[in-house]
């Protein structure tokens, strides 16, 4: 059988996810240096330079458009990501997560912006790794929670602009469904309005947003 | 519906009320049982050493860290988990990332198996499956308490990791091109796969001191099936008989590699087809009855088949085999093979034209070989270390539905196989595996290397295998095109003796040690050369020399120009490495042993791929190459493998370096019982002889019942030689690796005294 067909789960209305994952991507992608993202994270541990329990870091820059390099923490997965062929960081809610999918989802964006910040302010002056903000993708592996299905899909755009909103303010953005018809729901998610942000704007303005 | 993203329903879905009929009923109970499990050890009710068998039989390992602690190249720090109190092991923490191995027989894998396979590594790993040398799969940083779920969701599409691990027999293997191979006698898939059903979960293969791992192979020359480093394995065979040509095995048992390799004996020149299941059976009860239980070291099937005697060992399995009752799965499954075909697999419908480019032409010569079948051919897809994405792995599950009538096979040498392709579909496949990115012309080259977890993953690496093929492969990329007669060697690494890499077996092999020098621990790698991949496994290669592992790049570039510039003729690389023998090749890698003072050079000090200083102490408890292995058989391990160092300078004529290497190995099996009773002993000679006396000499406990402290004496003479101005002769360099050897085995005796005087 099928995975697709696997998880039939009746109703198929969205309930709180546990794995959420977010990813921006890096503006210069030629620019960007891979292996030294491994000194980095290494470094990241020693410093703890993000939250959470910081386990290792995994070298996968051998598998083309796979992982990258891998920071590991209990809670949450973090990867210099270059699926389909553009690299960036992908920031993935793992576990010990609560609230709801909104919730989830806009913990992910925090998140991945937080260490997106940290990476813009720990590289050489002669090559800054500067993040792309109009655009991000929006992966849900976690197939009980968030199908990936046409209905899933629908359901869950309503949502997102909600949470994007505390980013971004009422600007237009738009969706669109990508990756493998089998793969877990997965948007790519375009700013269409005018406007630009840096990083840090964009974690003040959620965060004045939130109140 | 949602409110604000939260469901209105109170209840969890949940994968178990999910999946519902789709997962068989004993599957499921079985699940359920390992989920109670979980759920006893979370209440206190189930030890740490009995849940762990209980979870390694269903493929759930450790992973390195798994003890909550890792040196971050300055300090050694705690991992903070949210359950810090709860172990799911002896000393594993609860919440540490785990490994799960899945279980594939014969490296067999269907297109919905594949789609399963990428949802669940996304979901519960990190999105990568890794293809072992045993035609596993591994999914790591994986949560404990995600397993059941994982299991189930495997479980509908007819995978198990049931006995993947732990002492049980484990995945049966057999050659990837089985069915469609130009030279097998015949097809032995049903045969592996009827092994594997049989012995799984059966009453007399429960009850062994270690693992067992069986193979097929369907032919005696080529390399695919491996047979003779196996536990056990049968090598196709047809004999005529009244008349008749009837199918059958050349048999092997107790081949393996770790600490102590061995090649597998011959069991059977001819084991009848029927006679398969039957005598596996009477191995597991031979093996289960008669085979070490305490010191796990000791315990594989190698080291019984070797106490006995091949004759003896074949004398009890054939007396076993005589008393067992009949059991008609013996033999049911032997029409179904006879009536097998070997007509074509499947049939399309459209056919592309191949129009040669470059790029295709190139991949058609290194990934695309021939198939038994007219018409149809095998092609090698090349996994970089063995790692697969999700992404790929789905895309690879719709090319297998479109260009292979489902059919797909993991290799030992960590690739894909793809097999029944039209010829006529080769360029579009082609197309299908580029988009994936999955065309890299490089299957079974030099540059497809295999490596083993090593310190990434495992608990017992010592320097990072994958680090340093990661390393070799760019550095062979960057020389640019390659002699001929190198492209074809392999190179294999492990990241300690254990020999998960399957070093033993390549043209050019490493496996990591550590060695002191200038007062650090540097990772090293010993170099292997010459071991014969060919004839399943026939020979294993020859220890050359431990070589800083920042050095083996240079390493290599020198062996394998050596080789290109005095082959004699078509000299073969094996040929070479016998006839220039280790003297010269030692003496070629010589100045590479070299370790610069820090100051002059910190990167020695580091593993490659990892820029923290180089450690030994976030290596664990093993649990890896299926064993929870303890500090002291670790450390006994290691004392063997210097024994087999000194006898190798012994063979050179270096006198004196063996006898030195022969005491460090005395010093070394000391030490590590020593440090059983004073924690805190360092590496100094004089302390640890002196702790040795104090701790179990003068008490008795190292006298062996019958020789008293003769051994314990061995060591005392020794070290006293030391300051004597001891002068090495062949035949005292000889002696002293005799007793090192005997010193050795009396420190396993202590260990085994000691183990069972706990057990008790
Ligand atoms: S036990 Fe040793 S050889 Fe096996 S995976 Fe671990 S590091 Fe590699």
């Amino acid at each position: 059988m099928s995975a697709q067909a696997a998880p039939e789960v009746g109703s198929r209305v969205l309930s709180e996810p546990q794995r959420v994952g977010v990813k921006v991507f890096v503006e210069d992608q030629e620019a960007f240096d891979r292996a030294r993202m491994i000194e980095v994270f290494h470094r990241w541990i020693q410093e703890d330079r993000l939250s959470g329990t910081l386990v290792d870091v995994h070298d996968y820059t051998h598998v083309p458009e796979g992982p990258g390099v891998l920071l590991v923490a209990h809670e949450w997965h973090l990867r210099t990501d270059e699926a389909g062929g553009r690299i960036g960081f992908e920031y993935e809610l793992k576990r010990e997560g609560s609230g709801t999918l909104a919730e989830r989802v806009r913990e992910a964006i925090v998140s991945v912006l937080e260490a997106a910040l940290a990476l813009e302010q720990d590289t050489a002056e002669d090559n800054p790794v500067r993040f792309a903000t109009r655009e991000m993708v929006f992966r849900f592996t976690d197939r009980l929670a968030v199908p990936a299905t046409d209905a899933a899909f629908e359901e869950i755009i309503p949502e997102l602009e909600s949470v994007l909103a505390g980013f971004y303010g009422e600007i237009p953005i738009e969706f669109e469904r990508v990756g493998h018809a089998r793969g877990p729901l997965t948007l790519h998610m375009k700013v269409v309005g005018d406007g630009e942000w840096t990083l840090d704007e964009l974690l003040n303005g959620a965060r004045s947003a939130a109140g | 519906m949602t409110t604000n993203g939260r469901l209105e329903t109170s209840e969890p879905r949940q994968w178990k009320g999910t999946l519902g009929s789709l997962l068989s009923d004993k599957l499921s109970r079985e699940i359920d049982a390992f989920e109670g499990q979980i759920e006893q050890k979370r209440a206190g009710k189930l030890t740490d050493e009995v849940f762990a068998e209980m979870r390694l039989r269903r493929g759930v390992y450790g992973q390195r860290y798994d003890n909550g602690q890792r040196h971050d190249g300055v300090t050694s720090r705690e991992l903070v988990f949210p359950n810090a109190e709860l172990t799911k092991g002896p000393g594993t923490l609860w919440d540490a990332p785990g490994m799960v191995r899945i279980k594939n027989p014969f490296g067999a894998m269907t297109a919905d198996q594949m789609d399963m396979l990428a949802e669940v590594s996304e979901e519960y790993a990190d999105a990568i499956l890794h293809v072992t040398t045993r035609q596993d799969i591994q999914l790591h940083f994986v949560h404990l308490e995600e397993t059941p779920d994982l299991m189930r969701r495997l479980g509908v599409v007819g995978i198990t990791t049931h006995e993947a691990c732990g002492n049980a027999i484990r995945n049966v293997t057999a050659c990837h091109l089985a069915g469609v191979c130009t030279t097998q006698t015949f097809d032995v898939t049903p045969y592996a796969a009827a092994v594997s059903d049989f012995l799984l979960g059966h009453p007399d293969a429960q009850e062994f001191g270690r693992k067992v791992k069986p193979a097929f192979s369907g032919c005696a020359d080529r390399p695919c099936g491996l047979v003779k480093m196996h536990d056990i394995g049968g090598i196709a065979r047809i004999r005529e008989v009244d008349g008749v040509e009837r199918r059958g095995f050349e048999f092997y048992v107790g081949g393996g590699l770790g600490a102590v390799p061995h090649q597998a004996q011959l069991f059977d020149e001819f084991l009848p087809e029927e006679e398969l299941l039957p005598i596996c059976q009477s191995i597991s009860r031979v093996f289960a009855r008669l085979g070490e239980k305490d010191v796990r070291s000791r315990a594989r099937l190698k080291f019984l088949v070797a106490k006995l005697g091949i004759e003896e060992f074949r004398r009890l399995v054939l007396e076993d085999r005589e008393g067992l009752s009949e059991d008609s799965r013996w033999t049911a499954y032997l029409d179904d093979v006879h009536k097998g075909h070997d007509g074509p697999l499947w049939q399309i419908e459209t056919q592309d034209k191949l129009t040669p480019t470059p790029q295709l032409e190139k991949w058609l010569g290194a990934n695309v070989t021939q198939q038994r079948q007219p018409g149809y051919k095998v092609v090698m897809i090349y996994l970089p270390l063995g790692d697969i994405t999700a992404d790929q792995m789905r895309g690879l599950a719709d090319v297998a539905r479109r260009f292979t009538g489902d059919s797909v096979r993991m290799t030992v040498e960590q690739n894909l196989a793809l097999r029944w392709v039209r010829e006529s579909d080769l360029a579009a496949l082609h197309e299908a595996l580029n988009e994936l990115a999955l065309a890299d012309p490089r299957a079974e080259t030099i540059t497809d290397i295999t490596a083993c977890p090593g310190t990434d993953t495992c608990k017992l690496g010592i320097s990072s295998s994958r680090g340093l093929a990661r390393t070799l492969m760019e550095h062979l990329e960057e020389r640019g095109e390659l002699d001929e007669v190198v492209r074809g060697l392999r190179i294999k690494i492990s990241g300690c003796f254990n020999s998960c890499g399957q070093h033993h077996m390549a043209d050019i092999g490493f496996w990591g040690v550590s060695r002191k020098r200038n007062g650090y621990n540097v990772p090293h790698f010993q170099v292997v050369l010459g071991g014969q991949w060919a004839e399943n496994a026939g020979s294993y290669g020859l220890a050359i020399v431990a070589v800083p592992g920042r050095n083996i790049p240079a390493a290599m570039d020198r062996i394998i120009e050596y080789y290109v510039d005095e082959r004699d003729g078509d000299e073969s690389f094996q040929a070479f490495v016998t006839r220039v023998g280790k003297a010269s090749l030692r003496t070629l890698l010589q100045d590479l042993v070299e370790v610069p003072a820090y100051e002059q050079d910190p990167s020695f000090y580091s593993n490659w791929g990892d820029p923290r200083e180089f450690t030994l102490g976030d290596m664990g408890v093993g649990e890896c190459a299926g064993q929870v292995v303890s500090p002291v058989e670790f450390g006994l391990q290691a004392s063997e493998r210097e024994v087999f160092s000194a006898q190798d300078l012994l063979d050179q004529g270096d006198f004196n370096g063996a006898a030195d290497i022969a005491y460090r190995a005395m010093l070394i099996a000391a030490r590590t019982l020593a440090r059983e009773k004073e924690i805190g002993l360092g590496e100094d000679p004089e302390a640890v002889v002196a702790a040795f006396k104090t701790h179990l000499y003068d008490p008795g406990l190292f006298h062996d019942p019958f020789a008293g402290g003769k051994f314990g004496n061995y060591l005392f003479r020794v070290h006293g030689e030391r300051s004597n101005g001891f002068e090495a002769t062949p035949e005292r360099a000889r002696q002293r690796i005799e007793e090192a050897q005997l010193f050795i085995e009396a420190a396993h005796s202590y260990h085994v005294r000691t183990a069972e005087a706990v057990s008790v």
